[in-house]
């Protein structure tokens, strides 16, 4: 299981980085509306990715789990959702990238995605810490 | 330089965004997971705390790195193509220039904990199993990213 996360991952961060999303500039232009090269390209593998699971669950496929594929369109709700969407879109902007583009940004030798990779690190032991006591906070309010 | 630049450079959207929705099914298939990034950092968190690395996300979060490399070195660019407004402050001092950047991750990193996902958890994963979750944090994360830019923009005249 190790080679296989480590071969898609590989393959996710190729493309990340051959489509252009690991450019800030793109970011930018797409956060302006200028270019809406990233939304559409977000948009497409939106459409191939919801159409290609419903249409292997129709189909009864089954993954390497030996279950079915079912299309679980529920989800629970986090309490952080709506918040943290919001800091990490700000986040975004200031960076120019995501944690996935943060990372293919390492590999690819944009030295700003080493910082922000470290930053998510540490954004994310900081939640470790203190999510559930802020989730806990959201729970009660809403 | 013109964003048809870039376009020349990169694959198209449509390529791309087929390449990725493919590989979401792949995944899915072959993992019986729905692939997401935002988890690994937590993931890697616990790594580090119980020194044992339990966790499919860390070697997939490695292997993007790895693939990223393979691509710049195939596209044969200075990794500094491209860079644009955001790429300028890496001209900035080293310790300034690091210091915006950690702290913009330190807010995605703890954003996508909280909100549970991503661009790829929450945008693409989430989106293409209809949840309407994910719709509502999709629309919040592009929303202020959106609101950011042009708040930078009009102030800083970027």
């Amino acid at each position: 299981m190790f080679r296989r996360q480590l071969m898609f991952g590989a393959i996710f961060g190729f493309i990340l980085v051959r489509a252009g999303a690991t450019d800030p500039r793109m970011i930018v232009d797409m956060f302006l509306l200028r270019d809406l090269h990233i939304m559409g390209l977000i948009a497409v593998a939106i459409l191939v990715a919801a159409s290609g699971l419903h249409l292997a669950a129709a189909l009864g496929l089954r993954a390497t789990d030996g279950q079915m594929v079912r299309v679980e369109h529920q989800a629970p709700w986090r309490p952080g959702l709506v918040l943290g969407s919001a800091i990490f879109g700000l986040g975004w902007a200031l960076t120019g990238a995501c944690p996935g583009t943060a990372l293919a940004q390492i590999g690819e030798g944009r030295w700003m995605g080493l910082f922000t990779a470290l930053g998510c690190i540490g954004g994310a032991a900081l939640h470790r810490r203190y999510g559930p006591r802020i989730q806990a906070r959201l729970a009660r309010s809403s | 330089m013109s964003t048809l630049e870039n376009t020349v450079i990169y694959w198209p959207f449509w390529l791309g965004g087929l390449a990725i929705g493919l590989l979401v099914l792949a995944y899915r298939l072959a993992t019986a997971r729905m692939l997401g990034v935002s988890g690994g950092f937590s993931d890697l968190c616990a790594a580090c705390v119980t020194r044992r690395a339990v966790s499919p996300r860390l070697p997939f979060l490695a292997g993007i790195v790895l693939g990223g490399g393979a691509a710049g070195l195939l596209m044969g660019r200075p990794p500094t193509a491209s860079a644009g407004p955001i790429g300028e402050l890496m001209a900035l001092p080293l310790p300034v220039a690091a210091a915006w950047f950690v702290f913009g991750g330190l807010l995605i990193g703890f954003g996508t904990s909280l909100a549970g996902g991503c661009t790829s958890g929450h945008g693409i994963s989430g989106l293409a199993q209809l949840r309407r979750p994910s719709l509502l944090a999709t629309c919040t994360f592009m929303g202020v990213g959106v609101a950011t830019t042009w708040i930078l923009f009009h102030t800083l005249g970027a």
